[in-house]
């Protein structure tokens, strides 16, 4: 057990200064940005960062990597947060191409995913199908050396910046469930992918894209033909933060630990809109007891959602953000309620902006109905649910 | 313009045990599984205490864990005291193991040739702490005082160690908790001053923490054994042809329940290292995992009790010894409202530090003229 301090080296002293004078030279933070997920990195920042190989740093420098150890990594990981940098890379990815690309593939397709100049988007949802994952009805049909694919996939999050298309699609029959499914990766510039806008509440963009007839070359498949649901459990099982937990990681996995972050800027906005005298009473709202109280419950439930473990720090975090979002927009209220950049707004209207966003964080990665299934089997050894 | 740094700690974030701790924790799951049967539970309730489980603990190196070897003791740290306080919570062992280390702690930590402290570790002598008398003066009700032969308060800023020829009768409660009053002003209680001014203040502050995290943890042992109730029930009940486990208004409370155990414990360790190691660093934590305790174990149990139907709400069912303990334990010192006070120095670092960004025009001032429509335009 150790929560400790690490005591840092010239070296990675100097690798501090070295990331802050790249960021200070190619990134401007933006405080209003509460969700590092749902922004993009520009291209700019993101050549930097590649020529670097600060995307995927752990890796080796042949790789695409830095070749960085492990303090280094989590320094580099606490300055993009503290910078606002969005959340890129394809780690999640990786792995999976290593294991089930073929070697003519991975010579496409491998040098800037693992740099992280090029990147994919995912393809798992459907429009009638979402926790269900294995009644995808997005089909492909062998064509000689191609496939022809048609369907649409919903939530492709990324689609419109992403080179790739990671596709879960139906080869074999519905019946078949998960065993009837094989796994793609599409560029997506192919004639026949269509990329369409959904825009999800306060103004979060994501997409439904379509698949018409998309012929892709036989080496774009990942894995066997059928063993689809094999292919994709790696990368689901990253995201849903069954890796071991890391002692320099955040404990309650990358999503959870995402909105935890979200969660503690929240509260930092609120402070900001507390210390200010109220014009109406020329008290600072700070010293109303009441104010300091849902504050300080905030500050506690950030605490206990950072102590959660990693395969249920998702769930615990979206339920913290969704409650403590609405809680602190009720303490602003009403000023507070309004947008950004209409008359008399409060912190930019970050904290209503919160509230809208924060339905999606306890559906997307999985709903947390899906995660609870996991876990009543998976951890506490329950049977099948009926 | 001038730009706010943004600022960054690199910290270890390290829940594992070591060897000798994960040892100690399996001796003493074993030890309490084995010696604290409900039936025992059952019938401690009237005397507060099982003298006999008591020297079995003491026997077993248990009572001293805690307590530096001058003393008689095994030397161990605070989180060696909270991995025992969970597993006597997970039986609901009817013995004083957290009020007694922490008082026996605070005494050892002000007086370390106190003429009380061996027979406190050879468990001849059982002590406690008077967990408000900082705050609240007059007759002190104190956890474990039923049973103490003697108490610590801290009155008027002096650290008083009571005696009594015998303890006060137990205080009746939900629990069968052996709490009892403690009058500083009787004329039958014997007064020692052990210390007074800035090490009294500082010392009884160290213990305060102790007996938090000693607490929150026997409340986390105390949700876990509720859990594991409540999961075991969910297996054998059945209702409409299946056992109760498999329908999702079931496992998904059984999970929700289960996480709840596992963050208040991981909580309450990192309360316990820094208290042990860094206690200005986050004056908070005790009093956060203590008052995430006390919510999860009361929830924790009363959402047992609810699985186990109405059998559960009955006093032959195990699980509602747990419901009764669950909502006295954690709250002998004051209940939410003290710990959130307690809690609020985590609010005032914040404040302190925004205004201090505030003030110097340090603040991260990026493009933030970005304006966010809730309903956003149609994208081009």
């Amino acid at each position: 057990m150790n929560f400790g301090q690490i005591e840092l080296d010239e070296r990675q002293l100097a690798f501090i200064r070295d990331v802050r004078a790249v960021l200070a030279r190619h990134w401007i933070p933006d405080p209003d940005v509460l969700a590092l997920d749902h922004h993009w990195p520009t291209p700019e920042l993101i050549e930097v960062l590649a020529e670097r190989g600060w995307i995927h740093p752990c890796h080796a420098e042949e790789d695409g990597g830095a070749g960085l150890g492990p303090v280094e990594a989590r320094l580099l990981e606490l300055l993009f947060d503290a910078y606002r940098v969005p959340s890129y890379g394809n780690q999640f990815l990786l792995p999976t191409l290593d294991r089930y690309g073929s070697a003519e593939l991975k010579a496409e397709v491998m040098p800037d995913l693992k740099s992280g100049r090029a990147s994919f988007c995912l393809g798992y949802t459907e429009p009638d199908s979402g926790s269900d994952m294995a009644a995808a009805r997005t089909r492909a049909i062998r064509d000689g050396d191609e496939w022809v694919i048609n369907g649409s996939k919903m939530f492709t999050t990324w689609a419109q910046q992403a080179d790739y298309v990671f596709l879960l699609a139906r080869t074999g029959t519905v019946q078949e469930k998960h065993r009837g499914l094989t796994v793609f990766l599409v560029p997506m510039r192919t004639e026949g992918v269509e990329v369409r806008p959904v825009i999800g509440m306060g103004g979060v963009r994501t997409n439904v894209t379509y698949y018409r007839d998309v012929r892709v070359h036989d080496r774009y498949r990942l894995g066997g033909v059928g063993d689809g649901w094999k292919v994709v459990s790696g990368p689901l099982a990253s995201e849903h933060g069954a890796d071991a937990p890391d002692p320099l990681g955040d404990l309650n996995g990358p999503m959870g630990a995402a909105f935890t972050r979200t969660l503690a800027r929240l509260v930092e906005r609120t402070v900001d809109w507390a210390i200010v005298p109220d014009p109406a009473t020329g008290e600072p709202p700070i010293d109303d007891p009441l104010v300091r109280s849902a504050l300080t419950a905030a500050l506690l439930d950030i605490e206990v959602c950072r102590s959660t473990p990693p395969g249920y720090g998702k769930v615990a975090a979206s339920a913290a953000l969704a409650r403590h979002a609405e809680a602190l927009l009720d303490l602003t209220a009403p000023a507070g309620l309004l947008d950004g950049g209409a008359p008399g707004t409060v912190e930019h209207g970050v904290i209503a902006w919160a509230r809208l966003f924060a339905p999606a964080t306890d559906i997307y990665g999985g709903t947390s109905e899906m995660y609870r299934n996991n876990l009543a089997r998976g951890v506490l050894g329950l049977p099948r649910p009926r | 313009m001038t730009r706010a740094e943004p600022q960054i700690e690199l910290r270890w974030d390290d829940y594992t045990l070591s060897r000798d701790q994960e040892d100690v924790r399996q001796v003493l799951r074993r030890f309490f599984s084995v010696n604290s049967p409900s039936e025992r539970v059952r019938a401690a309730e009237a005397a507060g205490i099982d003298e006999a489980l008591w020297r079995a603990a003491v026997d077993a190196e248990l009572v001293g864990l805690s307590l530096p070897d001058a003393a008689g003791g095994q030397n161990a740290g605070l989180v060696e005291l909270v991995l025992a306080t969970e597993e006597a919570g997970r039986v609901l062992a009817p013995v004083p193991l957290a009020d007694h280390a922490v008082a026996a702690r605070l005494l050892a930590s002000t007086d370390a040739g106190h003429a009380l402290l061996r027979p406190a570790a050879a468990g001849d002598v059982i002590l406690a702490v008077a967990p408000l008398s900082a705050e609240q003066r007059g007759p002190q009700l104190v956890p474990g005082g039923a049973v103490a032969h003697a108490v610590l308060m801290l009155v008027d800023g002096n650290l008083l160690l009571l005696r009594r020829p015998r303890p006060p009768a137990i205080a009746a409660n939900q629990a069968a908790a052996p709490l009892a009053w403690w009058d500083p002003d009787d004329p039958a209680t014997d007064a020692e001053l052990i210390a007074r001014g800035r090490a009294a203040r500082d010392r009884w502050t160290m213990a305060i923490g102790e007996w938090r995290v000693a607490m929150a943890s026997a409340l986390t042992g105390l949700a876990a054994g509720a859990c594991d109730l409540a999961r075991a029930y969910s297996l054998e009940r059945g209702a409409f042809g299946a056992p109760i486990a498999t329908y999702q208004a079931i496992s998904h409370t059984l999970v929700e329940l289960h996480m709840a155990v596992e963050a208040a414990r991981n909580l309450t360790w990192r309360a316990a290292w820094y208290h042990a190691h860094e206690p200005g660093t986050r004056p908070e934590l005790p009093a956060m995992a203590l008052s995430n305790a006390i919510r999860t174990a009361t929830d924790v149990t009363a959402r047992s009790v609810h699985i186990h139907g109405g059998f559960g709400v009955t006093l032959e069912a195990d699980v509602s010894l747990y419901h009764r303990r669950a909502g006295v334990w954690g709250r002998v010192a004051g209940g939410q409202r003290l710990l959130e006070r307690a809690a609020e120095t985590a609010l005032d670092r914040i404040v302190a530090s925004r205004r201090a960004a505030s003030a110097s025009g340090a603040r991260l001032n990026g493009p933030s003229a970005l304006r966010r429509p809730a309903i956003p335009v149609e994208p081009a």
